[in-house]
């Protein structure tokens, strides 16, 4: 009974101070620092800040958040150390004041604290062992892999044949050509009538369960429940950080992107890369997939999109 | 034979010093994507940009080259605008080294909108690789013009494209490499003005602060790229239409086949680009379908006309072997085996789970490296052999088998990894495509490989050189 | 010192909590589901002022949410009307993407109960609320459409009956909400259902002039735009060029024949 009461009174007194505090700083974080940096959550293209505010000087802090640029012009030592940590990224300034960064600052110190208890480890070992080929690309490979071969044999037989040279049978050469045509457009033919009724674009009047609102950004994908259309819809949007989705469950992704091209590619628990499309910046791209298997999928940015390309990811579970 | 002019030597001068280069520029990226070089880790995007580019911009004007020193059996492109387009292309160049290297700029060879104009480097490397391309186009736009007003002089519109031989007219003869040097010079200029309207855009945006579409962008970049590139492969197609019958001892002549194929060919190549924009969900479902239809097509004028011809030319030919048959011959096979991979991709299902890994890599290096690569350097080996000795089998045996288990090799690691999901464009693999890094670290010694074939045809070549200045004087 | 632990934990768990606020999923329940993607049959309404106007007309001209209730409700129907009241002035797009129709079940409302409900809203004068009334078997063969059903209870003289907001679109069901409270997030996205059921791209603030088709939300269909000529200009031009360029010379002969290959120029040795 005390412990039920010691909680709803803990809840009572923590939510409000939470919400009115934790708003407007953690919101700042989400707009502009959250691309880069986790707190406890581990390195991204910037460090983990989880105790930051221990390691580093508050007046540093400060310069560092408001002048990143200015600190690395007059080659401040942190700041040239963190910029071979992170491989020659530097951090941009976002034109955050001063009274801005104190207010991150105390945020990150109260994140930090919060996550007293260390946080277990993300359980990713250091490396994967290659996946087992999907079923598309297994086809795909074995079918190049053959036709190389078929190719390769042609090319080496009519090589070799030059040894016995003699004149050509013209007609039979085209009555054969002839052959070649029907067969190769007979193949293609088939393939096409084949393929083109399973494309990944939703149909029209399909049906969802669910839709899930993708924003990609230089360097992060923000998921929420609501469109975002811009940078500034950020603040007003509930973002959610850790998206779970129901097993087989058909679920709708509109993804889009708020500065250049990025690529919604989502990987399955298997590792295999299962669908994937375009994020622009003024569009909104349908991805409709269906999560059959439960576990932990990846989203890797699949299009070019700068410095961070490829530490550019985010992780859903399905359950 | 014709004696080699001067330009086309120039040209021959060109590619011995950038490929080298852009070869070692390659084998740093795969070396960075092999986990090694860490400390180099940083640069992987600009080389990026920059083997990309340099590699395009390469293997399109080598092919027009030798196109355009073909072309003087027949027909008379002007002296000048030759020297002006090695000197525009010179400068373009340079222009580029310098946004990359010292700009940092690094938006990759696709510069797709705005990326070049939000990707962290400063404002003057854009602006910078803006010029070079604007001289670059405006340069290849001319070069482009003049070899059309060459042939105009001599063969009517219709006589060019070989519409005669369609209704059963043999007379003019065409060869067939005016006929495709026309159709991919009309496609060509299609594929610049593109060009020009983009980068257009682009200052607009730069200077003016307009904004563009994205999508609108990416379609007219995709339609410059995709041309750019085909067409390229059709002059090496073209020259290896003139050069191969006279090692194999049999003419290869237009025909009504080969006239339909490559009209066709013109218009298929305009609409195939769409499949570069499958993942664009928002391109109208129509012209998702044209495009893999029109991709699907286009593979019937490349394998039934071109390739089976060729087959049929050499076939029980009285063949003369040598180096320079035997790089037309291989060529045209890396045509076929990267056509495959082409097609296979661009199949929408398919796309959906290879786009953008390295299977898309795979493809295009598969008929650029072992393709359009040698048959130039088999036109440029053919246009060196005035009064030379011929090479020694042991040489031409050494140069190919290293071309091509370097080359093949090298191959063979993208389309594995492509497979696997490993994604392209990585400076390094995250923990979930980690497994790239090993294929990465093969197919930088595969590529050395071939880097040391290269190097040793490159001696031959200058033997050559030197052989035929002797026997001369 | 066991309370003590348990404030502790108590205390992270709201930290969380905070952090992961508004991280509740919206889902489409079985019903809501199954009333999607049908069509409602067209009736005559008279409306609030007492003018007839027929349903389809009204959908025609814009979207429209619809939700059924009756003027003396003592249940949920004022609470919801003012819900919905409140959140579409939130949400935006009120007048311009989508009006609200209230239609009344009970035969015995009459146009003047509609209009004395909007007037207890405050919304008499807002030409986006709609208030109707109907034929009883027209207002039945809709709430069949819906799945709606009522039930009077002799007893009280009220009606029985869920709530329900359906999102219409020239005729369609897009979206329908069901039970009381609905939640904010449930509210908003319906709207952006409404805008188009497919929103294929947005229009920022400052954005690009040119586009390679319009898409209008509304009736789904794709128009090209001035982009798209940008698109085809590049190849109709190249064509262009080479009629121009191959129009001009002054060419000898047309059948001229090709010189003939030197001798010279096969022999290699």
């Amino acid at each position: 009974m005390r412990t039920v009461l010691a909680f709803l009174i803990s809840v009572a007194v923590v939510s409000p101070v939470c919400a009115a505090e934790d708003e407007a700083a953690s919101t700042l974080f989400q707009q502009k620092c959250a691309v880069c940096h986790t707190v406890g959550g581990g390195k991204r293209v910037g460090p983990d800040l989880r105790g930051v505010t221990d390691r580093r000087e508050t007046d540093w802090l400060v310069r560092w958040i408001t002048h990143p640029d200015q600190m690395l012009t007059d080659k401040d030592p942190i700041a040239v150390g963190l910029l071979t940590e992170s491989g020659q990224i530097p951090m941009p300034n976002l034109g955050i004041t001063e009274s801005q960064a104190a207010a991150l600052i105390d945020y990150l110190r109260q994140e930090s604290a919060a996550q007293a208890a260390p946080l277990p480890a993300a359980a990713t070992p250091a490396t994967y062992p290659p996946p087992s080929l999907g079923p598309i690309q297994r086809f795909s490979l074995v079918l190049f892999l053959a036709l190389t071969a078929v190719i390769a044999v042609v090319f080496s037989w009519v090589a070799v044949s030059t040894r016995n040279p003699q004149s050509l049978d013209t007609h039979r050469a085209y009555a054969l050509r002839r052959v070649f045509l029907f067969v190769t457009a007979g193949a293609l033919l088939v393939a096409l009538v084949a393929t083109l009724s399973r494309t990944p674009y939703a149909a029209a009047r399909s049906h969802s369960d669910r839709i899930v609102y993708v924003a990609a950004r230089q360097f992060d994908f923000i998921f929420s429940l609501e469109p975002i259309v811009a940078a500034a819809d950020l603040a007003t949007v509930p973002v959610v950080n850790h998206l779970e989705l129901p097993t087989g469950a058909a679920i709708e992704f509109r993804v889009t992107s708020l500065d250049v091209n990025h690529n919604f590619a989502l990987y399955g628990p298997e590792r295999r890369l299962l669908a994937q499309t375009q994020a622009m910046p003024g569009y909104v791209n349908r991805l409709r997939v269906r999560l059959t298997t439960p576990g932990r999928y990846e989203v890797l940015c699949l299009e070019y999109c700068g410095a961070g390309h490829h530490l550019m990811r985010t992780e859903l579970t399905v359950k | 034979m014709r004696q080699v002019s001067a330009i086309t030597l120039a040209w021959i001068a060109v590619v011995a010093l950038l490929f080298p280069i852009l070869i070692a520029l390659g084998i740093y990226m795969r070396t960075v994507q092999s986990g090694h070089l860490a400390e180099l880790q940083s640069w992987f995007y600009p080389m990026m940009t920059l083997h990309g580019l340099g590699m395009v911009g390469l293997w399109f004007t080598a092919p027009l080259a030798c196109v355009s020193d073909a072309l003087q059996r027949h027909v008379k492109p002007s002296a000048t605008v030759s020297w002006l387009a090695l000197g525009g292309t010179v400068a373009g160049v340079l222009l580029l080294l310098i946004c990359v290297f010292l700009g940092r700029f690094a938006a990759g060879w696709y510069f797709l909108y705005p990326l070049p104009l939000m990707g962290g480097w400063p404002k003057w490397s854009a602006v910078l690789f803006l010029v070079a391309l604007t001289i670059l186009g405006a340069t290849w736009l001319v070069w482009s013009l003049d070899l059309l007003r060459a042939i105009a002089q001599r063969y009517s519109l219709s006589q060019a494209l070989a519409w005669h031989y369609l209704v059963g007219r043999n007379e003019p003869e065409v060869p067939p490499l005016v006929l495709i040097a026309t159709v991919s010079l009309i496609v060509c200029v299609a594929g610049l003005i593109a060009a020009v309207v983009v980068v257009a855009l682009f200052y607009a945006d730069v200077f003016g602060g307009i904004k563009s579409d994205t999508l609108l962008m990416k379609n007219l970049t995709f339609f410059f790229g995709h041309v750019l590139v085909n067409l390229s492969m059709y002059l090496g197609a073209a020259v290896t239409y003139e050069a191969l019958p006279e090692y194999a001892g049999r003419p290869w002549k237009t025909n009504r086949i080969v006239a339909l194929s490559w009209n066709a060919v013109l218009i298929i190549v305009l609409l195939a680009y769409f499949h570069h924009l499958y993942m664009d969900f928002v391109q109208p479902e129509a012209v998702q379908y044209i495009g893999q239809i029109a991709s699907y097509v286009s593979s019937i004028p490349a394998a039934v006309v071109t390739i089976f011809g060729a087959l049929m030319l050499v076939y029980r030919s009285p063949m003369r072997w040598g180096l320079a048959p035997a790089l037309f011959l291989a060529g045209l096979a890396g045509w076929a085996i990267g056509g495959v991979g082409a097609v296979i991709d661009s199949t929408i299902t398919v796309n959906a789970v290879l786009h953008n890994t390295l299977w898309v890599p795979a493809h295009f290096h598969t008929y650029f490296l072992m393709g359009l690569v040698l048959l130039t350097l088999a036109y440029f080996y053919h246009r060196t052999q005035t009064g030379a000795q011929p090479e020694t089998r042991a040489s031409r045996w050494m140069i190919m088998a290293l071309m091509f288990v370097g080359g093949y090799g090298f191959l063979l690691m993208f389309y594995l990894a492509g497979a696997l999901s490993v994604p392209r464009r990585y400076a390094l693999y995250p923990p979930e495509v980690a497994y790239g890094a090993s294929y990465a670290a093969a197919a930088a010694a595969f590529a050395a490989v071939f880097l040391l074939g290269f190097l040793l045809y490159l001696r031959q070549l200058w033997k050559r050189r030197a052989d035929a200045a002797t026997a001369q004087t | 010192m066991r309370a003590a632990h348990a404030v502790i934990v108590a205390w992270l768990l709201s930290g969380i909590a905070c952090v992961c606020s508004g991280a509740t999923p919206a889902s489409i329940s079985r019903d809501e589901a199954r009333v999607a993607e049908r069509m409602l049959p067209d009736a005559e309404l008279r409306l609030a002022d007492g003018r007839l106007m027929r349903l389809s007309a009204l959908w025609r001209e814009r979207p429209l949410l619809l939700t059924l209730f009756y003027r003396h409700c003592a249940g949920t129907c004022m609470p919801s009307l003012l819900l919905i009241r409140d959140a579409a002035a939130g949400s935006g797009g009120l007048g311009r993407d989508f009006r609200v129709l209230a239609l009344s079940f009970a035969d015995s409302d009459t146009a003047e109960d509609m209009r004395a409900q909007a007037a207890s809203l405050g919304l008499q004068n807002d030409p986006n609320w709609l208030f109707a009334v109907g034929r009883t078997e027209d207002v039945q063969r809709i709430a069949d459409a819906l799945g709606f059903w009522f039930r009077r209870d002799l007893a009280t003289g009220q009606y029985d009956h869920p709530t329900m907001l359906v999102a219409v679109d020239q005729g369609r069901v897009v979206r329908a909400l069901l039970g009381y409270p609905i939640a904010a997030e449930r509210f908003r996205e319906l709207v952006w259902e409404l805008r188009g059921s497919f929103v294929p791209y947005y229009r920022l603030p400052g954005q690009s002039w040119l586009r390679c088709f319009e898409f209008n939300g509304r009736t789904g269909t794709v128009r090209p735009d001035w982009g798209m000529l940008l698109v085809l200009a590049p190849g109709m031009i190249a064509i262009l060029v080479a009629i121009g360029l191959f129009a001009y010379p002054q060419r000898p002969a047309a059948h001229a024949a090709s010189p003939p290959v030197r001798a010279s120029e096969t022999a290699v040795r």
